[in-house]
């Protein structure tokens, strides 16, 4: 066994000899008589299952191939960027003749271009250099038109055509053209650009609810219920012009709309003020005499039930109630004991918002 | 975008504006109107060509460009082999193809459908088979509907009998090999011959519908000129007459342009254009610019003829009258007619160049591909540098670059044009040019590599030589006819000091390029005068050790390699070899002299006898070669003095 070993180990040794002295031609003879069965007592006899010649292999010594080097040293210095880096790419270091660097080197330097995943990682803009971005203008200006005078400013564009359409298009590489996100179509403009009158805006704000924001008076119609842009942008013109002409109509039901369907505090037609009057014509005074005084009653009293929740009012109306009441005392000595304007008061109060839930 | 439909929004509610605000008068204008790709196109226009990249089917990869025109052709096919492959297996597994995702479907994406004696088959599939080019199945299919005795209308008949006379029922190679088509070459010879099949389906065809479709004539007439079966053709022709029947264009074009084929003698060619051109007259078929392309293929194929040149710019007067401008490939049938006559040609092109300056031409005949190369061959021929400057400058203008052709007749161009420049133009201007399309667009073929060798060595622009090596060993042509030899011969006749490190830099990269190849199949062999010249410039350089191994090839092959080397290489390294003393080497390098028989060879040997100590052994051997008496005429000589 270790006559066999030691042959074996023998044999890569006489090869290394050979490789330096003689071509490569030499060492094949060596090796195709060292495979044929018995030619060597020291060999290992190999099984020829398939039998006949063995397979006649060339192999080529293989060239170093020749590489250019990056093209980036051929690069003249005022040469046209747009045309070496047209379109979107990944970052290659043999095309871009900037020494960048990227990444994390804890030992020194961050990493060169060269084989830096890091710059491959990222997007990059290369192609949309000021120079390109001014190119691609200069081409496309030719199709396009002067924008119109009148329409010099936003506000103007406001103004004039107030109408604002919102869709959105889009593109991606992917097998398909289609989106269903872009049939969404976003129609808006200022309620105050509509002709309405005081019912008319009551019932188009009614019929739009939440569609109108108050703090910016913008109506915001979105249609999406259609398959295709198209039918939705009709269907958007037909809502808007739908519910216009519904708002200028007069529904016979309608005069029954009574004081708590009103959706403010109406002071002319409140109980509140009748009790008033008849408060004061009980107290043989007249109400224009009392006139700032009853303004600021009225005041505190539309904002109690306008604005109800939005602030604390509930210390602000006994303090004007009581100012009556002393004004009232002061004013005549005849009038009625101090508790009575309050519980009047109170009463209308209590009236109003039995009227008024 | 969003812009757009505000536009259109605008409009709408512009007449319902106007009612409250007259003061301001809101103009807006008029769409420009566009194509689909227009906005791509404009955009595309603003990218012009880079010429340090490779061309775009090629990764922008150092290791990936290719830089010789074998590995061009390669990278391009086997990136299309690669699709066919994908094809291939998409056909072979169709089952797992059929998901469709696309919206709206693309047809080209899906396994085309196979068929076979079982299946179900009608005139619809047939249809559509001839609409989509596929030539075997459409015949598989026509089989099938026959043996089934299944009528088809005689409309479809028709259609079939076009197709099958357009492709000669040969599959052509499909348009989506872009690449493969490129570097097609070579097959535009071969089909000069008759391929016509005879006897084929397209006849019987014809025999079954030519009394039911006049049209039949016209589609049988055309592919039997297409594919040479011209006697056939008018045998038709001569029946269609005789019934009466109207042929369209295309079939008084392929008779025109076949004429030659059927008459022997110029003045009968000639008649029998003009008796078929007032045959159109006569039946009011207007003619086209391929009757006129036609009618000038055919007087280029007579240009022996004294008339052939006034028949043509008098068919391409009358043709203008009729509001038909020449297309490329009528100047290119032009520059034939004239190509036997210098002086003619050269009025020619220079008057076709007058003519198509600056304009924008697009292809309107197949065969317009082939002016540019021709023009390019005219030029070289007339060496007239100012006619290549128009041409070339022709050649860049707009989209004219897409009628260069294939990548073969690309190389022709570029061939020939660099074969003018070398010699008519100074040398910076050459290099200005090869440097923007070498080897990127154009790799130098051995011949131009040799002509622009010759005009740096006449211009003695040595510097230039480095970057020339590096291009030869990338372009693999250091093996090719003669190139090593003309590059070290003019690199041993470098008289810059400074430049004596690069020459022999390249001297000895040359030496080890060859002798580390040992190929089995490379047959170079060194030529004696190339191992001189690399002696030379090595030791001119100071590199003795590399000389002597370069002198001991040349040694060893002796007589046996072609042509001598230069007796100033040899006188070079003997001087070289008294001054390190090593008398052996120069004796074998005097024995090498004498072997090949320079008369120097003597006043080598007298040279080293006068200046070395020789031990007797060595002048014992050096007598032996050059005789007792050359060495004792030197010594008597010596003590005469």
């Amino acid at each position: 066994m270790s006559t066999v070993v030691s042959s074996c180990y023998k044999k890569p040794v006489l090869f290394k000899f050979s490789k330096s002295f003689f071509s490569f031609d030499n060492i094949r003879k060596t090796t195709d008589l060292a495979s044929k069965p018995g030619s060597d007592e020291d060999e290992f006899r190999t099984l020829d299952i398939r039998g006949g010649k063995t397979p006649q292999t060339y192999s080529r010594k293989k060239q170093p191939r020749v590489v250019f080097p990056p093209r980036t040293e051929r690069m003249p210095v005022d040469q046209d960027w747009s045309n070496v880096w047209p379109g979107p790419r990944t970052f290659h270091p043999a095309s871009v003749p900037l020494p960048l660097r990227q990444g994390i080197n804890k030992l020194g330097a961050s990493p060169g271009k060269v084989g830096n995943v890091e710059l491959m990682k990222i997007p990059n803009f290369l192609h949309l250099t000021p120079p390109a971005i001014k190119k691609h203008c200069m081409a496309l200006k030719k199709f396009c038109t002067p924008w119109p005078r009148a329409l010099s400013t936003n506000e103007n564009c406001q103004k004039y055509f107030p109408l604002e359409l919102i869709q959105t298009d889009y593109c991606h590489s992917s097998p398909s053209i289609r989106n269903p996100l872009a049939r969404i179509i976003t129609i808006k403009f200022p309620l105050d650009k509509l002709h309405l009158d005081e019912h008319a805006k009551d019932k188009f704000l009614r019929l739009v609810g939440d569609r109108y924001d108050e703090e910016t008076g913008i109506v915001t119609i979105v249609t999406d219920k259609c398959p295709l842009r198209k039918q939705n942008y009709d269907y958007a013109l037909y809502l808007l012009t739908a519910v216009y002409y519904e708002s200028w109509t007069f529904e016979h039901w309608e005069i029954e709309k009574s004081q708590p369907d009103l959706e403010y505090y109406d002071w002319d037609n409140s109980k509140c003020k009748e009790n008033l009057i008849h408060l004061f014509k009980q107290a043989n005074q007249n109400m224009e005499e009392n006139n700032l005084l009853v303004e600021r009653l009225k005041e505190s009293i539309v904002a109690l039930f306008d604005e109800v929740g939005t602030t604390d009012h509930k210390d602000l109306w006994p303090g004007d109630v009581v100012s009556l009441q002393t004004c009232d005392t002061c004013g005549s000595s005849d009038s009625l004991e101090g508790g009575q304007p309050h519980v009047a008061t109170n009463h209308g109060f209590h009236g109003a918002a039995a009227g008024h839930p | 975008m969003k812009l757009k439909y505000l536009l259109r929004a605008v409009q709408k509610y512009k007449c319902s504006y106007k009612s409250y605000s007259t003061e301001v008068e809101i103009d807006i204008p008029k769409r420009i109107p566009r194509g689909p790709t227009d906005i791509l196109k404009a955009l595309a226009s603003t990218v012009k060509r880079d010429p340090t990249a490779p061309h775009y089917k090629y990764h922008d990869d150092p290791y990936l460009i290719p830089y010789n025109n074998f590995t061009k052709r390669s990278y391009a096919l086997s990136q299309e082999s690669g699709r066919k492959a994908a094809r291939w297996i998409r056909q072979q597994h169709k089952e797992l193809f059929q998901h469709k995702i696309a919206e709206p479907l693309i047809e080209a994406f899906i396994p085309t459908p196979e068929y076979n004696e079982n299946s179900e088959v009608d005139e619809e599939i047939l249809k559509k088979l001839i609409n989509n080019g596929f030539v075997s199945d459409a015949l598989f299919v026509y089989n099938l509907l026959r043996n089934k005795k299944i009528d088809i209308t005689p409309s479809t008949k028709q259609s079939l009998l076009e197709f099958v006379c357009f492709t000669n029922e040969d599959e052509p190679i499909s348009e989506d090999w872009i690449s493969e088509r490129w570097f097609l070459m070579g097959m535009k010879n071969q089909k000069d011959s008759n391929t016509w099949k005879n006897g084929g389906l397209a006849e019987q065809l014809f025999y079954e519908l030519k009394s039911d479709v006049p049209s039949s004539y016209s589609a049988i007439i055309c592919g039997m000129c297409k594919y040479f079966q011209v006697s056939k053709a008018f045998e038709i022709y001569s029946e269609a007459q005789s019934k009466n029947i109207i042929l369209n264009v295309e079939t008084y074009n392929s008779l025109i342009s076949k004429a030659k084929f059927v008459n022997e003698s110029h003045p009968k060619i000639w008649e029998l254009i003009q008796t078929l051109l007032n045959e159109m007259a006569e039946r009011k078929i207007k003619p086209n610019v391929k009757t006129l392309n036609s009618v000038l293929e055919s007087l280029s194929k007579m240009n022996t003829n004294r008339n052939a040149k006034t028949y043509a710019l008098n068919t391409i007067a009358e043709f203008k009258s009729l509001n038909i401008e020449p297309s490329l490939v009528s100047l290119y049938y032009l520059l034939e007619i004239c190509s036997r006559n210098k002086s003619q040609l050269s009025s020619m092109l220079s008057a076709i160049l007058d003519y198509a300056s600056n304009k924008n031409f697009t292809i309107r005949d197949k065969k317009d591909i082939s002016f540019f190369s021709k023009a390019m061959e005219v030029c070289s021929k007339l060496k007239d540098k100012d006619l290549l400057y128009r041409l070339h400058e022709l050649l860049l203008t707009g989209n004219n670059y897409n009628l260069i052709g294939d990548s073969f007749s690309e190389s022709v161009y570029y061939r020939y044009f660099f074969y003018l420049l070398t010699d008519t133009e100074e040398l910076s201007k050459v290099m200005e040019f090869y440097d923007d399309l070498v080897p990127n667009v154009y790799v130098p073929e051995p011949s131009v590599t040799n002509a622009i060798l010759k005009a740096v060595c006449n211009n003695m622009a040595w510097d230039l030589l480095p970057k020339l090596w590096s291009d030869i060993l990338l372009f693999e042509q250091y093996e090719v006819s003669g190139v090593l030899e003309n590059i070290l011969d003019i690199a041993s006749q470098n008289e810059d000091k400074n430049l004596m490190e690069g020459m022999s830099k390249i001297a000895w990269s040359a030496w080890e390029k060859i002798e580390g190849i040992k190929r089995e199949r490379s047959n170079f062999q060194w030529s004696a005068s190339a191992l001189g010249n690399i002696i030379l410039i090595l030791l001119k350089s100071g590199e003795k050790a590399k000389a002597n191994l370069v002198m001991n090839k040349l040694i060893q092959l002796g007589s046996s390699a072609m042509n001598e080397p230069k007796i100033e290489a040899l006188s070079l390294y003997v001087d070289s070899c008294i001054e390190s003393s090593s008398p052996d080497v120069a004796i074998k390098c005097i024995q090498y002299c004498n072997d090949i028989g320079f008369t120097e060879t003597t006043e080598f040997a007298r040279r080293i006898n006068s200046s070395i100590e020789l031990n007797p052994r060595q002048y014992e051997k050096l007598t032996s070669i050059v005789g007792e008496d050359c060495l004792k005429v030197e010594k008597k000589k010596d003590q005469s003095r």
